[in-house]
């Protein structure tokens, strides 16, 4: 036990006690992390999602093969902006291009003369569809070579994989969660049987079965409130640790920003849950068991 | 065959043809049958085996009897609902004979369980229990916990225990076996006071001189079976 209480059982010489504010910190860390990853996936992948649904990229070959690359490209750029339910059309700057190359190719990607196709970002307007298809076919005869990428395609399959993940870590904590509560029974029990004598005084002097069972449930909610703060502060420091990571490749925005304040509100009630679990699982123990005793 | 002491509706004890044996083994108590009135005063006697610690485990619900009946305060305890048992053991108060003191408290704080358990808070409480420690002679102590006590300073502790929320009905297994004598007198003097205030008491000893000196009527137990002995001075 971290931090010793007054009470009318002698808690502190249960080993399990002992122990129970550490195995929930673990638990808790766990638990934390997963719905942290959770959180910043399902975040990640809405803006991955938003950014993918009504874009498409036009990708010009260029380079000492496609002498007419340039003309193509202002050609291919006229006939995009006339396009039903296009909004923006823009040709993406060689630093844009370069800046993009960089985590692979690292500082010296634009040193060379690198044969870079000729890129164009067009984005449809809002509540309106681009005919792919139709766009396509004009693109390939005004520039033979070029390749029209719907980036849409990507969202389904990204959407359905950020879900399956969602759904692990769900799993995740809810396995984390039952293995807390079977730890808080098996503690409560090994208390009762410990403390077996001291409950019996207590009844014999007219303590009901609830004032036992508020001793054992406020020492559940205590411990576990204990091991539950130890664990969630180590998981905000992880998570923070990560965003950090994730920042300097620029994949993640800094940790601040990966939750909203609902979120943080929500993580920061982990601890809340975890000992109210406890105090629950200690209470229906404690009962069950002196109900078959006597 | 039942033996009536007193004449009364209710009775606080009432045993109808109890036996009690423990597993298979022989009957520890055979055929008791008596009913102590509300306010009397008993010493239950017997030689060690005769049956007085299992007697008091089934007055103080410790037990449940093999065969027979047990009232207590009028009502069947075979058919008292769970959750009206402790109600019933906060009307009686025990000393154990090993006094059942807990370790980790104060003396202070092991008086005033019966009183917690019962809902009572406050510095009335604290207040109330200080005053009874000092009348027991333990006014110095207050802050001790048992294993610091003498065995003496130990049975007052647990005695002030049992009568603090005062008692319809108290059970004493041998209080004045750890005390000389004159405490040993002045603590029959505190449970004749708590007897003169309504309580019934039932003193178990082997302390004879005491049962001589305040001649209270006797429940007497040999091999099993219950004799009552009337005593020289009315019960109140």
């Amino acid at each position: 036990m971290l931090i010793r209480r007054q009470t009318d059982i002698p808690f502190d010489q249960d080993p399990a006690g002992r122990l129970l504010p550490w195995i929930v910190a673990i638990m808790i860390y766990l638990s934390g992390v997963a719905i942290a990853g959770a959180i910043a996936l399902n975040g990640l992948v809405s803006t991955w999602s938003s950014g993918l649904s009504g874009a498409l990229t036009i990708q010009i070959p260029a380079g000492p093969d496609s002498p007419h690359a340039q003309q193509q490209a202002g050609a291919v750029l006229a006939l995009v902006r006339k396009a039903p339910g296009v909004e923006q059309a823009r040709r993406l700057p060689r630093q844009d291009m370069l800046r993009l190359l960089r985590p692979w190719l690292g500082e010296d990607a634009g040193a060379g003369d690198l044969p870079l196709p000729i890129l164009i970002e067009v984005h449809a307007a809002p509540d309106a569809a681009i005919d792919t298809a139709a766009l396509s076919a004009k693109v390939a005869a005004a520039a033979p070579g070029a390749v029209t990428e719907n980036h849409a395609r990507w969202a389904g399959p990204l959407i359905g994989l950020a879900r399956s993940i969602w759904l692990v870590a769900l799993l995740v904590v809810a396995l984390i969660g039952l293995a807390t509560v079977i730890t808080v029974v098996f503690a409560t029990r090994t208390g009762l049987r410990i403390h077996r004598r001291v409950i019996g005084l207590l009844h014999l002097i007219g303590a009901h079965d609830r004032y036992i069972a508020r001793q054992f449930e406020r020492q559940a909610l205590w411990l576990s409130l204990q091991g539950a703060i130890i664990g969630i502060v180590f998981a905000i420091g992880t998570v923070f640790g990560i965003a950090d990571l994730a920042g300097k490749i620029e994949l993640e925005p800094a940790a601040g920003a990966i939750f909203t304040p609902v979120q943080w509100a929500i993580f920061a009630c982990v601890p809340l849950v975890a000992a109210l679990v406890a105090l629950l699982t200690a209470r229906i123990t404690v009962l069950r068991t002196l109900r078959r005793m006597t | 065959m039942r033996t009536d002491l007193f004449d009364g509706e209710k009775p606080v004890v009432r045993f109808d043809q109890v036996g009690m044996r423990y597993g298979a083994g022989d009957e520890v108590l055979r055929d008791i049958a008596f009913s102590l009135e509300p306010g009397s005063f008993h010493f239950l006697t017997g030689e060690s085996g005769a049956g007085k610690s299992t007697l008091m485990r089934l007055i103080y619900l410790s037990l449940r009897p093999t065969r027979g009946l047990v009232h207590l305060f009028g009502r069947d305890v075979a058919t008292l609902p769970r959750d009206k048992v402790p109600a019933m053991r906060r009307r009686i108060g025990v000393v154990y004979q090993d006094f059942q003191l807990l370790d980790h408290m104060t003396a202070i704080d092991n008086v005033a369980l019966p009183l917690r358990v019962a809902g009572a808070r406050g510095p009335d409480v604290k207040k109330h229990v200080s005053e009874l420690l000092r009348w027991v002679g333990l006014g110095e102590r207050l802050g001790a916990k048992p294993p610091t006590l003498s065995g003496g300073e130990q049975q007052r502790v647990a005695i002030a225990r049992a009568v603090i929320n005062q008692p319809d009905l108290l059970l004493a297994d041998e209080p004045t076996g750890n005390v000389d004598d004159n405490i040993g007198v002045r603590l029959i003097q505190l449970f004749e006071e708590l007897n003169r205030m309504g309580t019934t008491v039932i003193i178990a000893t082997h302390n004879f001189g005491l049962v001589d000196r305040f001649r209270y009527p006797r429940l007497d137990l040999e091999d099993g079976a219950l004799r009552i002995i009337r005593g020289q001075r009315p019960p109140c």
